[in-house]
């Protein structure tokens, strides 16, 4: 370690404490977890993850059902979100005039910044019995994908979360998108190339980052509890059919933590574990991804 | 005056005036490109000298700054502020200071690309361009055995090389070289001045450059900007040996930076 001779330095010591509290706080967290999911993860073993059942009378519990969800509308949300998220990268960088690129920027910056608690709402009561009569009816019309709600589905839990992603997700590929080299715009432009090939080889050159952006929205997904928990239904079910409703493992904690008791308080923890597994899982991915130099 | 040569000037331009944000960059310059030449501009930093080349292009237009310009930019007798901006510029080609392959494309993609957007579909048709382009700037020979290797693994030289192959291979009539040799080393260096050379039977060439020597290696014509003037510009020898004006006299020996 450095040695700090001159006495004013020896206030840098003193950062250190901000710098341990993080890892302290991530022991802590981590080892609450730990500790509050040995007693269940000890009487269940790993069927906590692999059963569905959800029996508090006869104390038998397995998640499945919710990751099963958890796992379904991260990946559905990103899917939706990405084609939005990308148009509006290109769009603000590269085809808007300037007022108009710093007013979406703007409002987007601001949606990311609305309490998901309002997003759940608006998905519970205005943007599901919408599409409930409109994209599922057609869905329901197309593929047979019986409705038994008037919106809260694991569908719906998807495009509340992809919405709300998407803010997010879109500025980190604007940021990254930006940041490609003027040089390839002269490059294209001076052999007679257009706009669309600027297009094309920008994106070509940020994929790498763009999977990285789409690794942190994931993460962002799985672990959006609020909203979700208003617009997936709450139930817990395996189900092909992503007009059924759902529950995913943020969603199932909050709405069952608080009548919990006994070895389903540490079910409880032991699925919030499996979730901070999923979320650290994909930081090491994004982190990986995004380290490759552009 | 060789059969095919035409006896038209590439280009002329004539009282030409170039304002960025209302601000003046370049003030009354004309001058003739002859055809099959090689022309440079040679200019101390700041000069201007890199603003006028993207000028013959219109690449001056993709920046930020709002551009005017009055006077006349004529490219074979049209003016180029009427051409289509992209058709005017796969005729006329450009190479840069700083290397700019598409660093994520292989080197082969790097020539092809274009060539497929423009149109070119053929499968062997392209290869062979793409050889031939390779050849003519020396570094088909070696990198044919890594065509799909990414272009961000070749040195800076090479990569110039590429840039140039890559515009060679669009067949231009004017090539525009903004000081291309100033940032890579020196061998490279010497093959592209002994490639302009060769390549004047086939095009013209604008060079930029802030080496007179180099402008006096390689070029018919020379032109001298100072602060965004224009201060003469005739023959090679007629400039460097007996120049009209104070300021080029001082330049060419190197008491002007």
């Amino acid at each position: 370690m450095m040695i700090l001779k001159r006495k004013r330095e020896r206030i840098f010591y003193f950062l250190l404490i901000p710098s341990s509290l993080v890892v302290l706080t991530f022991m802590s967290l981590l080892s609450a977890l730990v500790y509050s999911s040995i007693p269940a993860l000890g009487r269940f073993g790993l069927s906590i993850y692999t059963r569905n059942v959800w029996d508090p009378v006869n104390d038998q519990y397995g998640g499945l059902a919710a990751i099963y969800g958890t796992v379904v509308t991260g990946v559905l949300s990103v899917a939706i979100s990405a084609p939005f998220a990308t148009a509006i990268a290109v769009f603000v960088n590269d085809i808007s005039p300037k007022k108009i690129k710093s007013f979406i920027i703007n409002l987007s910056d601001l949606l990311a910044a609305f309490p998901t608690v309002v997003y759940g709402f608006w998905g519970l009561l205005s943007l599901g019995p919408f599409l409930s009569h409109t994209l599922f009816a057609f869905l329901d019309s197309l593929f047979g994908l019986h409705r038994i709600t008037n919106g809260p589905s694991i569908l719906l839990a998807s495009i509340v979360l992809a919405i709300m992603i998407t803010p997010f997700a879109s500025s980190l590929l604007r940021e990254v998108y930006s940041q490609v080299p003027k040089s390839v715009d002269e490059a294209v432009y001076s052999l007679g190339l257009g706009k669309w090939e600027l297009v094309v080889l920008k994106l070509s050159y940020i994929k790498r980052a763009f999977l990285g952006a789409y690794a942190l929205a994931f993460g962002r997904a799985v672990g959006e509890t609020v909203a979700v928990s208003l617009t997936i239904g709450n139930i817990l079910n395996i189900s092909p059919n992503l007009l059924d409703p759902g529950y995913t493992i943020p969603s199932l904690i909050i709405s069952q933590f608080g009548t919990a008791y006994g070895i389903q308080y540490n079910v409880m923890f032991a699925l919030a574990l499996f979730l901070v597994v999923i979320g650290i899982a994909f930081v090491i991915i994004s982190r990986l991804i995004l380290r490759v130099r552009l | 005056m060789e059969a095919g040569k035409g006896t038209e000037d590439v280009f002329n331009v004539h009282g030409l005036h170039l304002y960025i944000n209302d601000r003046v960059i370049l003030k009354d310059i004309t001058f003739k490109v002859p055809n099959n030449s090689v022309f440079g501009i040679m200019g101390p930093s700041g000069s201007g000298k890199s603003t006028l080349l993207k000028v013959l292009n219109r690449l001056i237009e993709i920046y930020d700054g709002e551009i005017k310009v009055e006077g006349k930019v004529l490219y074979f007798g049209k003016d180029v502020f009427q051409m289509e901006a992209s058709k005017l510029r796969k005729e006329v080609g450009m190479v840069f200071q700083i290397p700019n392959p598409f660093h994520h494309l292989s080197i082969y993609d790097n020539i092809a690309y274009p060539l497929k957007s423009h149109g070119i579909k053929d499968k062997r048709e392209i290869m062979r361009i793409v050889e031939e382009s390779l050849r003519k700037v020396r570094l088909w020979d070696e990198v044919h055995d890594r065509l799909h290797a990414p272009a961000s693994h070749l040195s800076g030289g090479q990569q110039q090389r590429l840039t140039i192959a890559r515009a060679l291979a669009l067949r231009p009539k004017v090539l525009l070289m903004d000081e291309p040799t100033s940032m890579i080393d020196v061998v490279s260096a010497q093959a592209i001045e002994q490639l302009i050379t060769e390549l004047k039977k086939e095009m013209t060439i604008v060079l930029v450059s802030h080496n007179p020597q180099q402008v006096k290696r390689v070029a018919d014509y020379v032109a001298f900007l100072y602060n965004g003037k224009l201060v003469e510009w005739g023959p090679t020898e007629e400039i460097f040996d007996s120049p009209r004006n104070e300021l080029t006299q001082k330049y060419v020996v190197g008491l002007i930076d």
